[in-house]
């Protein structure tokens, strides 16, 4: 997949993981543009839900990062959420109006 | 000890290697490359005819004498390091006869060409097979003979499939793969990074200050493990002999305002 397209990885059912119920629906912003949150999930699946794979570039090569871990240990995630860099998206929780950004190379 | 240094070696020409050079004109004789001087004599075992000599001293280099020898092939074959080849100079025209041991796979037929190979492992050329002889034994040996211009005669010490290219094979996508692999995501430190440089430090402290490995965002909690893994291995030693990061607090991301008694 080609970076900047979004298909949506939001999973609405699943066979085995009871759905994630809890949670209105919200909007926060990444890099200034508007997406559809659920209140309370990790900033990561909102990204993941609206299609969105990339959280930072890796500072040497500059190769696009993602969520690896999903469990705060691999900070392939870290990004920029309401000014306070460095930010786990995995481990941060959406709030309303949230404004998230990729990071610049220098982190 | 080399056969041309060995003085040991009586020979008509006196010097053993020309008078062994002199023998193979007439047929094929027994060339005794054997300079390790360690315990082993199967040569001596193995010649009928007492050529071939270690004495009591089983460490010593063997004797050989090329007036005693019939160029029967039974010393190439019982030779467990390979060091003894036959040299038939007979067939005239400016090209020698060499039998080597051959103990690898690939089929060798005679009439066809093999890759003449130096001591080094480097191929010489190509030579024709005049002769694959089965020996039978519990290493199933085949003494190949391959036709070579007279001036290989002394150089050649094996022989290698010519369908078998000598170049290194190419690296398949998943041996890539593997060598591009980032096991320390944040610095961006790949497999063949530490393949690379571990002939420069023997422990994961080392490797870390060398390359950065460990010190990025995560601070080793994701690379420390697999760094561990490719380093043992690397360097063929214990996982638990490469040591590990010195892990000071805080162990995972704080805010420093929560360390200054901020709520959550």
């Amino acid at each position: 997949m080609a970076e900047g397209e979004r298909v949506s990885g939001r999973v609405e059912r699943h066979a085995v993981i009871e759905s994630f119920s809890g949670g209105r629906e919200v909007v926060i912003f990444v890099d200034g543009a508007p997406i559809a949150a659920r209140e309370g999930e990790p900033v990561a699946a909102a990204l993941y839900g609206a299609g969105i794979r990339v959280t930072r570039h890796a500072s040497k090569s500059g190769e696009p990062r993602g969520p690896f871990c999903m469990i705060g240990r691999c900070t392939e995630c870290c990004m920029t959420v309401d000014g306070a860099r460095n930010v786990r998206a995995c481990r941060a929780l959406v709030k309303e109006g949230m404004r998230v950004e990729t990071p610049g190379r220098e982190g | 000890m080399r056969v041309n240094e060995c003085e040991s070696m009586q020979g008509a020409g006196g010097d053993p290697w020309s008078s062994a050079w002199e023998r193979a004109a007439r047929g094929p004789v027994a060339v005794v490359d054997c300079r390790e001087e360690i315990p082993c004599n199967p040569c001596e075992e193995a010649c009928a005819r007492g050529a071939i000599k270690v004495g009591e001293d089983i460490c010593a280099s063997p004797r050989f004498d090329p007036g005693l020898c019939d160029g029967c092939g039974r010393c190439v074959t019982l030779c467990p390091g390979m060091a003894v080849f036959l040299l038939d100079r007979s067939h005239g025209k400016g090209v020698a006869r060499v039998t080597v041991p051959y103990e690898m796979g690939g089929e060798l037929l005679e009439g066809g060409e093999a890759w003449a190979m130096d001591e080094d492992g480097n191929a010489l050329g190509t030579a024709e097979i005049v002769k694959v002889k089965r020996t039978g034994g519990r290493t199933g040996t085949l003494l190949v003979t391959v036709e070579v211009p007279e001036g290989w005669a002394l150089k050649v010490r094996g022989v290698r499939d010519r369908l078998i290219s000598l170049e290194a094979p190419e690296e398949t996508d998943a041996e890539q793969r593997e060598r591009d692999y980032h096991l320390c995501r944040c610095e961006e430190i790949n497999v063949s990074d530490v393949r690379g440089q571990a002939g420069w430090f023997n422990s994961l402290r080392a490797l870390r200050r060398y390359s950065r490995a460990g010190l990025g965002y995560c601070q080793g909690r994701f690379c420390q493990d697999l760094l561990r893994r490719e380093l043992a291995q690397t360097l063929h030693a214990g996982e638990g002999e490469v040591g590990a990061f010195k892990v000071r607090p805080p162990v995972r991301p704080v805010k420093l305002g929560r360390l200054g008694g901020e709520d959550a």
